[in-house]
């Protein structure tokens, strides 16, 4: 018991990897992986604004 | 077989629904052409050929169509007849179009259809349909200004208050004398150009007269404090007297 | 043991261990616990969304009736609509998702537990956030472009309740350049902006969570074809957040500068486009109705099978459906904008995409009718509540479709008919599907059965009083009625259905109060449930009610879909389910072993530091509300520096507490429950 305590605070990633992962990719792996995605999102809603607009441009519709 | 029929029958729908979207939509060369210019909470209309500004109350012929051209001065509003088409925007900064056309002469309400402040729901709309003898008589009616009122009547306090009581830093109204012609106020600021006010059957977002009100009624309600009856207004209360109230309805009233 | 080893003994990074009291609420990491707490804040919103919506109704019972201020009014809309998708759907989804998935998987807990409790209070705090505007908030008609004074009349005009106007009052589309610095001068629209911003963080942290722990923590045997649907639509629910938040994200950016610090994104004065806006808020907007109602329509196909004694009708087509139409929700956001001015060829373009999702979404409704035709169906609580899902969220679909032919559309958008469109889908959709799982899952949580008599009562009051509501505004819209209309034209000859209308909305408010009389009995004096009340299918069931604080003592090895209902029966010739002679002794085997794990259990400490984190930053927004005045200046720095502060205490702190006894482990097994 001791054993495993002083192991987990020592070494946390150890405790970690005894977590079974069914992908086969650690979890904060993946779970970074999947905001960097979202992320892709935030920016590219922003730089896409900023291409559409730059060149003065409000459309006019029909 | 469960997926196939619901999409079959998609498809079927969907070919009309395109070949109307372009019949809807696109302005035919014959067109006649009414901008739209929705301000909070009102509807003003221009017919750019013959310089008539109106408001409320929007005059087309029969049998014709009808290319309005919509635009904003302040938020997005949205005009909606829904017996002679579907809604558009009108969107501050852009130009919109919508195709109209009555085939029946008679009246046609309407409402803005776009969430635009604390009285959106007290902005509607009417079109009236005229024969197209009759549009071009109303037509060259509003081009016309109208004459300065006598001294001493009652129409000529009214327009002394409508000079001194702050009246004409909104309100334009075209005068056939050469030393009052054209009203018009600053820039910054406009409401309903009132030259033929007596002409158009609903008024203050068309909206008054209500039901079982005299115009005159109405518009003492209107005149003695806006902002009852249409919160946020910009035109406010400017403490009239009741007999200042009464001059200016018989001179509006005189403006046909 | 003998503890022979020198550990750092920190007073503050340690990790708190208190196991009842409110403490151990406020520092949970425990999903359960989280799930509840999600529960009953989403509920109390839930509440206050249907009084707003019942102040309305009263509004709209007469033409021109003077209840409230036009102020009044729009602030209650917009508090109505923002607070039924953000403080009460959105929430309840994320409850069920929280108590649930790990129970389904057979897990132990999300990926992220602090991270969990870090997307909960950000959520409660974000909420707070948002309706201290009723006490903070300032809304002022906009301030002409000359000086014009006195454009509003005391008291607000006619009617009463004006205090209620200074809250967000721009529409909970915030549509500009209306809801805008120039239009909606005062601070209740920053909130509403600011207060969004928070609750889509909440969501984007527990879209990832949630996410990890599907893809990663399944037990063995778990394949993701053996999901039940519920976690499949969790799945694809997360990822709708996952890439739709960013969008909603950066426009209430723009829009908040816009407000705050003079930015021109939206005014066309300064060459900005009040379009933009409504195409960022509906590319986020359309998804969102997706992540609004698949949950429930994951629910639902968990409550079919089990009252209709068959396995879900095309399992495959119902996941791969629900994945299609949140793929295809992208493409459709401008069916939104028909009128709005786009070209004829993008209005096609939406017009047909739009009608595209609507074949996915049959799939799905015909696959329940299959699942429950032919099958031996019990009318339970739960049962009606997904039967009258299919029944209205079908009506509401329905109306979809015709949203999709334009023309059409240019007729409907903007109206009432457009309110009963979307009510349908999701009070008669997403609503009663949250009813039917909370019936469906309350033995889950309780180890009790809600009373059968009341629940049927508040799914027929609820159901008339529902129809009531939102079917004579179909009528409504076509005969010419706008949306967020304080008043009507009397000559209009709507008042008698907006009457109706009003009277339904008061039945919906009983209902409601006799679900609460029947939640609250049922806790004290309900009947038992013992292990499997509803001979359930799915692997959650297989730990007792509620569960103990580990969910399971050892998780079990999944064999195949609907594993659980494959330990208790076998099919016969004819492919009928015939129970399996041992199966009682089965389930009582099962909750024994459940509740004495044979290995000491390892659980995720709890922790003060997402509290803390949550905590400093509406106090930065309340700063950026308030910039620019000094004390604003000062919120804002006082709450990065808490998060601050709580990020480095929560990396810091040791990732479990030592175990110090075997008697303490002794006491995680007894199964310390995490029932409230």
């Amino acid at each position: 018991m001791a054993d495993l305590a002083h192991d987990a605070l020592l070494d946390p990633g150890e405790h970690l990897a005894d977590e079974h992962e069914s992908t086969g990719i650690d979890n904060r792996k993946l779970g970074m992986w999947l905001f960097l995605g979202s992320e892709f999102l935030f920016f590219g809603a922003l730089i896409s604004n900023y291409l559409l607009y730059s060149d003065g441009g409000v459309p006019g519709p029909v | 077989m469960w997926t196939i029929i619901p999409a079959l029958i998609l498809a079927g729908v969907a070919v009309p629904t395109t070949a109307a979207i372009f019949e809807l939509t696109e302005c035919g060369a014959d067109a006649i052409e009414v901008e739209v210019i929705g301000h909070q909470w009102w509807f003003e209309y221009h017919y750019p050929d013959a310089d008539v500004y109106t408001a409320n109350v929007m005059v087309i012929p029969t049998d014709q169509e009808v290319c309005a051209k919509l635009t904003s001065d302040d938020v997005i509003h949205n005009f909606w007849v829904p017996q002679l088409n579907g809604k558009r925007y009108l969107i501050p900064g852009q130009t919109t179009e919508l195709r109209l056309q009555a085939d029946e002469p008679g009246e046609y309400w309407g409402h803005c259809a776009e969430f635009c402040g604390l009285s959106h729901s007290l902005m509607r709309a009417r079109v009236q349909a005229l024969e197209p003898a009759e549009y071009q008589a109303w037509l060259e009616g509003q081009q016309a200004p109208v004459t300065l009122p006598a001294e001493g009547t009652p129409e000529y306090d009214g327009y002394q208050v409508f000079l001194n009581k702050g009246c004409i830093q909104c309100h334009t109204v075209r005068f056939d004398q050469e030393e009052q012609s054209n009203i018009v106020p600053p820039e910054a600021f406009n409401g309903p150009e009132l030259t033929h006010f007596a002409s158009r059957n609903v008024f203050v977002g068309a909206t008054l007269p209500e039901e079982g009100e005299s115009r005159a009624e109405a518009l003492k309600r209107w005149l003695a404090d806006p902002p009852t009856i249409k919160p946020g207004s910009y035109m406010p209360n400017l403490a009239l007297t009741e007999q200042e109230i009464d001059d200016l309805i018989a001179w509006l009233e005189s403006n046909g | 043991m003998t503890a022979t080893v020198e550990r750092p003994q920190t007073t503050i990074f340690r990790r708190p261990s208190a196991k009842t009291g409110i403490w151990s609420w406020v520092t949970t990491v425990d999903h359960k616990r989280i799930g509840i707490m999600y529960g009953y804040a989403a509920f109390l919103f839930f509440i206050l969304g249907g009084i707003e919506a019942l102040l309305l109704r009263i509004q709209l019972a007469q033409a021109n009736s003077e209840f409230l201020t036009a102020g009044a009014y729009n602030a209650l809309f917009t508090m109505h609509g923002t607070t039924m998708i953000f403080l009460f759907v959105m929430p309840a989804s994320a409850a069920f998702m929280n108590y649930l998935l790990p129970l389904m998987i057979g897990a132990r807990d999300v990926a992220f537990p602090r991270l969990n409790a870090l997307s909960w209070w950000i959520f409660l705090f974000g909420g707070i956030f948002l309706y201290s505007t009723f006490i903070f908030g300032t809304s002022v008609p906009p301030v002409g472009a000359g000086d014009v004074v006195g454009n509003l009349a005391p008291g607000g005009g006619p009617g009463s309740f004006n205090w209620l106007a200074s809250s967000p009052d721009g529409g909970w589309f915030c549509y500009q350049p209306n809801c805008g610095p120039l239009y909606s001068p005062g601070t209740a629209m920053d909130y509403w902006a600011l207060g969004v911003q928070l609750l889509g963080l909440a969501s984007l942290v527990s879209s990832v969570n949630f996410l990890v722990t599907i893809l990663n923590m399944r037990a063995k045997g778990m394949r993701l074809l053996r999901m039940p649907v519920f976690v499949w639509m969790s799945t694809v629910v997360a990822f709708l957040l996952l890439f739709s938040l960013p969008i909603i994200a950066v426009a209430l950016f723009m829009v908040t500068f816009d407000r705050q610090f003079g930015s021109l994104f939206f005014a066309p004065v300064g060459g900005g486009d009040p379009i933009l806006w409504q195409h960022l808020f509906w590319l986020f907007g359309h998804p969102e109705v997706y992540i609004l109602i698949l949950p429930a329509m994951g629910m639902v196909s968990e409550i079919l099978p089990v009252f209709s004694r068959k396995p879900l009708f095309g399992y495959s087509a119902v996941v791969f459906a629900g994945a299609a139409i949140a793929f295809l929700g992208f493409g459709v956001w401008a069916h939104h904008m028909f009128a709005s001015g786009i070209t004829p060829v993008a209005q096609a373009a939406f017009g047909l995409a739009t009608m595209t999702v609507a074949i996915p979404t049959g799939i799905k409704i015909f696959n329940w009718i299959g699942t429950m035709w032919m099958g031996r169906i019990r009318l339970t609580t739960p049962m009606l509540f997904a039967i009258g899902f299919i029944a209205m969220f079908t009506i509401g679909g329905l109306s979809g479709v015709t949203h999709a032919v334009v023309p059409s559309d240019w007729q409907q958008t903007d109206t009432y008919y457009i309110v009963a469109h979307f009510h349908y889908v999701l009070f008669g959709g997403a609503v009663f599907g949250l009813f039917g799982g909370l019936y469906y899952w309350f033995p889950k949580l309780t180890g009790k059965v809600m009373n059968e008599r009341l629940g049927k009562l508040q799914f027929w009051l609820m159901f008339i009083g529902f129809n009531l509501t939102f079917a004579p505004m179909h009528w409504l819209g076509l005969q010419g009625m706008v949306r967020r209309t304080w008043k009507y034209s009397p000559e209009m000859g709507l008042e008698p259905w907006n009457l109706a209308v009003t009277v339904g909305a008061f039945i919906i408010a009983l209902s409601v109060a006799v679900f609460m009389v029947n939640w609250y009995t049922s806790r004290r004096r309900g009947a038992d449930s013992g292990l499997d009340p509803w001979d359930a299918r799915t692997i959650e069931w297989m730990v007792p009610n509620p569960p103990p604080e580990y969910n399971f003592a050892e998780p079990p090895v999944v064999t195949r879909l609907d594993h659980f209902w494959h330990l208790k029966y076998d099919q016969d010739d004819e492919g009928r389910a015939v129970r399996k002679p041992l199966a009682d002794q089965v389930l009582a085997q099962i909750e024994h072993d459940q509740l004495n794990p044979k290995q000491p259990i390892h659980l995720p400490n709890p922790s003060y530091f997402p509290m803390f984190m949550a905590l400093g930053l509406p106090v930065v927004f309340y700063g950026i509300i308030y910039h620019e005045s000094l004390w604003g200046k000062a919120m804002i720095l006082v709450g990065a520096i808490i998060s601050l502060a709580a990020v480095i205490g929560w990396a810091m702190e040791p990732l479990e507490e030592p175990h110090h006894e075997p008697e303490e482990d002794h006491e995680v097994m007894e199964g310390a429950s995490a029932d409230g």
